[in-house]
């Protein structure tokens, strides 16, 4: 018997891209858990996309899911029936369930009664799974476009599904289904009539539709590479763009084209991006990496007339680079003095001043920074302002298309003007690292304007109210939080965020915000910790500090992940979330001296020990050792608990006992808070 | 084709769609969308379907007629129909069909663009439609305009004339798209647009601009005291023409930017709210 199966398409006008992504993520996602009771042994799922359509595909399903009867308990006994009779609320309740008196089984003080389920449609729930699917979805941005108000990125225009050879029968968005689809718009605009999946199928590999996004995919890339090899260039590899068309398309083709060689002297940079930010083409280089005049491009239209598809575009980027052109010239024409000034009219963000000031502020920070690392990178006013002084170029001003490229372009400008390779590429290295897994700055100017850049935009962020919340990050601190912490890191910098923190909010005259911007670096490093790693309790212990020094916390955070395990650990971390309870209200006063048993004596000579050793440890960073010296309290600690009272009815004796305990607290939270560390025995007695 | 035979074909084929042909508005306009038949018309949320060749004017695009492809004054062809028909994007494509674009035979792409017009409060989400990598048309389903949400969505379809010209005619250069079967664009327009890029970049008088620009901005409002709702939209766009020219001449601080813009979106916003205040009153 052949399979059974069910297909659905919904049509729509060329979605945006990133919609496009999220429709067939979400989708995919919904029908993976597709009801079991629909699925028959070799149960397949797919979903296809296009920018004009999402399809699912599902074969051997069952039509309609098993009938079974189950047992369901209704009311108190004594509310259906007064002895054998039934009340008058019985008689209602048989009439409501469409039920008859011996079908009702009295026990337990309960009636029961059997009730069947199942034989649900496939269909019907197809539809509940799609459209729940659907309008759960957020997307970016939505529209209106008829009276149904129906509100979705853009236009939805046609339903079509099958379960077999029989059409669908439902509404979405004020939309029957039905039994046509449409071509790619290079080959017809009519409707065309569909019979069944496998009709489907081959309709639309007819008519110039691969419904695959995958193949879709692959289909680009393998013929990119024929391109490429026929001109034995190599690809300017770039996964987002194949991506990106791989979703402007329905069926691709691949054209070449090139363009005048006089552009060539433009930085490279820009020639990328002019070809991909407007025209979505992929640069070519050749053998010995420098960039090609010739370009590849993607088409949706398997007829086109290739001299004419291809004199088109190669027009279109002419203008482009020309423009570009025009921009590069005349911004070479200025001097660094000339765009100083000009960074002094260029806004930075409303509540925040010009760029000149955001300059200004930097470079306070910098100095500050280097007052630390005691590193002499040079002149801070020339570098301070070379950093930042492409914001106000032709290139970069006014938001267009060359925007991503600042930072690349300051620095190619300025060694343009003239200024040696080193201090002009303070202006790219201070934007990084982009991502706290990207490129790292390698020059000392670099590591200091990228610290001082990033604690600048996170704390005039929450100054001019931007502060970043689950779904809004407008300033980007996020990303610069993340990237901050993950640089100080990798650069081993000995700086510590919560003072660089206040300094700059000082600069603001805003030192009330720190407590909240503490609280937020914090939360970011416990999301950074873990994908290292590291479990949230841990790096709790090792933040839960004065200071924030990342590299070190880091470094604590794995000593003790390496030992969490460990009994001597164990038992001392339990022993100091007992002290923690037991100090829960108490305060520091001086220690007498005055103690009563050997146990008390020993723990205090122990750590009057551990903690004078530790002291020497931990100015050198040796977390290691220090961490060896506080197991070792282990059994004083433990003798202690075992033999002495410490809630003594002597409130003397108490006095002494509870102020040990906080001397010894003292010692261990040099390191990290231990109290902080969940075992597994712990979170099994929370459930 | 040459370009005029361009503009009375295309006309032609939007009046089959049952379009009110206008002809451009008489003041100076940023794009079409400015124009009262597309500003205010919508606003009725009723069935209207119009089409008109705009002359925009952009003052801070002039490049002296150097640049093949940049000016600060180009015609666009502005179409309007509310509510937007089930199939308007194959209306669209026909209407490239109907100028002689044999589009199977190239490649046409809805491309992700969302326009915005911050002045007139007006934004939608839409597409720039590209033919073989060119950007020929701007696509838009509005869905707010003058700071007021529709409630029946309009298409708002904008060609640039000359590129569809260029594309039509194989020329590199908007100044040698032949205009009627005699005159180049260029023997047409050049003249006057080196002559309006001097003034736009240079001699415009910046303070007399301003204080037209005040005057204008408190003309609407006396104006809508009056209830009178069109004349007083002029003034608005007189208001964006100057603020154009402003920022053209250099003189507009961007912070100074951001407010001008504010300030004529407030003026745009009082005449929408107006203006659907008298008609809701007809109903």
């Amino acid at each position: 018997m052949a399979k059974n199966n069910l297909l659905f398409e919904l049509g729509f006008e060329e979605l945006p891209v990133e919609s496009n992504r999220l429709l067939r993520e979400k989708v995919l996602e919904s029908f993976a858990s597709f009801p079991s009771r629909f699925k028959d042994s070799e149960f397949t799922l797919k979903v296809y996309s296009t920018p004009r359509r999402i399809a699912v595909f599902m074969e051997d399903i069952k039509l309609t899911s098993e009938v079974f009867e189950e047992e369901v308990k209704g009311p108190a006994e004594n509310v259906i029936f007064a002895g054998d009779s039934l009340t008058k609320a019985g008689e209602g309740f048989l009439k409501s369930k469409q039920l008859e008196k011996d079908l009702l089984i009295r026990r337990d003080g309960s009636v029961f009664y059997k009730k069947q389920s199942g034989g649900e449609a496939v269909e019907k729930i197809f539809e509940d799974v799609f459209k729940k699917c659907i309008s759960s979805i957020s997307f970016d941005k939505t529209m209106k476009w008829d009276k149904t108000g129906f509100l979705f990125p853009r236009p939805i225009r046609w339903a079509m599904g099958f379960v077999n050879n029989n059409p669908m029968n439902f509404e979405i968005a004020g939309i029957k289904t039905d039994i046509y689809t449409f071509a790619n718009r290079c080959i017809s605009s009519s409707r065309m009539t569909i019979f069944n999946a496998y009709d489907y199928f081959e309709k639309m590999n007819e008519n110039y539709v691969e419904i695959d996004f995958e193949k879709r995919k692959k289909m680009v890339k393998e013929e990119i590479y024929k391109a490429v090899e026929k001109l034995s260039l190599s690809l300017v590899e770039d996964e987002d763009l194949l991506d990106e068309v791989t979703d402007l398309v329905e069926f691709p083709v691949i054209f070449c084209g090139q363009f005048e060689e006089k552009f060539l002297s433009l930085p490279s940079e820009i020639i990328v991006a002019a070809l991909k930010q407007h025209q979505r083409y992929f640069s070519l280089k050749k053998t010995d990496s420098s960039l090609s005049v010739y370009f590849v491009f993607v088409s949706n239209s398997p007829y086109a007339e290739t001299n004419d598809i291809v004199k088109n575009n190669q027009r279109i980027i002419a203008s482009r680079l020309e423009d570009a052109e025009f921009y590069y010239n005349n911004d070479l024409s200025h001097d660094l003095k000339y765009y100083e000034e000009a960074l002094k009219k260029t806004v930075f963000h409303e509540q925040l001043g010009t760029f000149y000031d955001k300059v200004q502020r930097n470079k306070k920070l910098a100095e500050h920074i280097l007052s630390k690392t005691k590193d002499d990178i040079g002149d801070l006013e020339l570098l301070s302002v070379i950093s930042k002084f492409d914001a106000a170029t032709e290139m970069i001003k006014d938001g267009k298309e060359f925007t991503k490229l600042q930072g690349v372009i300051g620095a190619h400008y300025a060694e343009k003007m003239g200024y040696d390779r080193e201090k002009a590429s303070v202006s790219k290295e201070h934007y990084l690292p982009l991502t706290n897994e990207g490129v790292l700055p390698e020059s000392a100017a670099g590591i200091t304007f990228s610290v001082a850049d990033k604690v600048d935009n996170i704390c005039g962020a929450f100054v001019s109210g931007n502060k970043p919340t689950g779904s809004k990050d407008a300033m980007s601190v996020r990303r610069d939080s993340l990237s901050l912490i993950y640089l100080m890191i990798q650069k081993n910098l000995k700086l510590d965020v919560f003072e660089l923190v206040s300094f700059s909010l000082g600069e603001y005259g805003k030192m009330e915000l720190k407590d909240e911007i503490i609280d937020y670096l914090k939360k970011r490093m416990e999301v950074l910790f873990l994908s290292y790693g590291i479990s949230y309790d841990i790096t709790r212990c090792v933040l839960n500090k004065e200071i924030l020094c990342p590299s070190d916390a880091l470094k604590k955070a794995n000593l003790i992940k390496d030992i969490k395990n460990n009994e001597d650990f164990k038992d001392i971390a339990g022993g100091l979330k007992r002290v923690s309870n037991i100090l829960k209200n108490e305060s520091e006063r001086e220690l007498p001296l005055n103690f009563k048993t050997e146990y008390e004596k020993n723990l205090y000579q122990s750590g009057i020990k551990v903690g004078e050793k530790n002291k020497a440890l931990l100015t050198a960073n040796e977390y290691e050792n220090t961490l060896k010296n506080l197991l070792s309290l282990r059994k004083p600690i433990d003798d202690f608990f075992d033999n002495v009272m410490v809630m003594d009815e002597d409130l003397k004796l108490r006095e002494t006992r509870i102020q040990l305990l906080i001397f010894i607290r003292k010692i261990f939270s040099e390191f990290g808070d231990f109290s902080q560390i969940v075992f597994e025995s712990d979170q099994e007695l929370k459930r | 084709m040459n370009f005029q035979e361009l503009i009375l074909k295309i006309s032609e084929y939007w009046s089959a769609q049952n379009c009110v042909i206008l002809q451009p508005y008489n003041s100076e306009v940023g794009a079409g969308t400015f124009n009262p038949a597309t500003f205010l018309r919508v606003l009725d949320n009723q069935r209207w379907n119009a089409a008109y060749v705009e002359v925009s004017k952009r003052p801070k695009d002039g490049r002296y007629g150097e640049n093949p492809n940049r000016f600060q004054q180009f015609y666009q062809f502005q179409v309007i129909m509310q509510p937007a028909p089930q199939n308007i994007q194959d209306i669209y494509i026909k209407s490239l069909e109907y100028v002689g674009i044999e589009v199977r035979k190239h490649d046409i792409r809805f491309v992700e663009d969302d326009w915005e017009s911050p002045t007139l409060g007006a934004k939608g989400l839409g597409w720039e439609v590209w033919l073989d990598g060119m950007e020929i048309t701007q696509f838009t389903y509005f869905q707010q305009v003058g700071s007021i949400p529709l409630s029946v969505i309009p298409a708002e379809i904008t060609y640039g004339l000359e590129r569809i010209a260029m594309f039509i005619q194989k020329k590199d250069s908007v100044l040698d798209i032949d205009w009627s079967n005699e005159k180049k664009w260029s023997e047409v327009m050049l003249e006057a647009e080196k002559e309006f890029c001097y003034f736009n970049f240079k001699s415009a008088d910046t303070v007399f601009i301003t204080s037209l620009f005040e005057k204008s901005e408190q003309e609407v409002k006396k104006l809508l005291e009056e209830d009178l709702v069109y004349p007083a939209y002029d003034y608005v766009i007189k208001c964006s023409h100057y603020f154009n020219l402003l920022d053209a001449r250099g003189v507009i601080s961007q912070k100074e930017r951001a407010n001008y813009i504010v300030r004529i979106r407030n003026l745009s916003r009082a005449v929408a709210k107006k203006y659907m205040e008298r008609k809701n009153g007809e109903e």
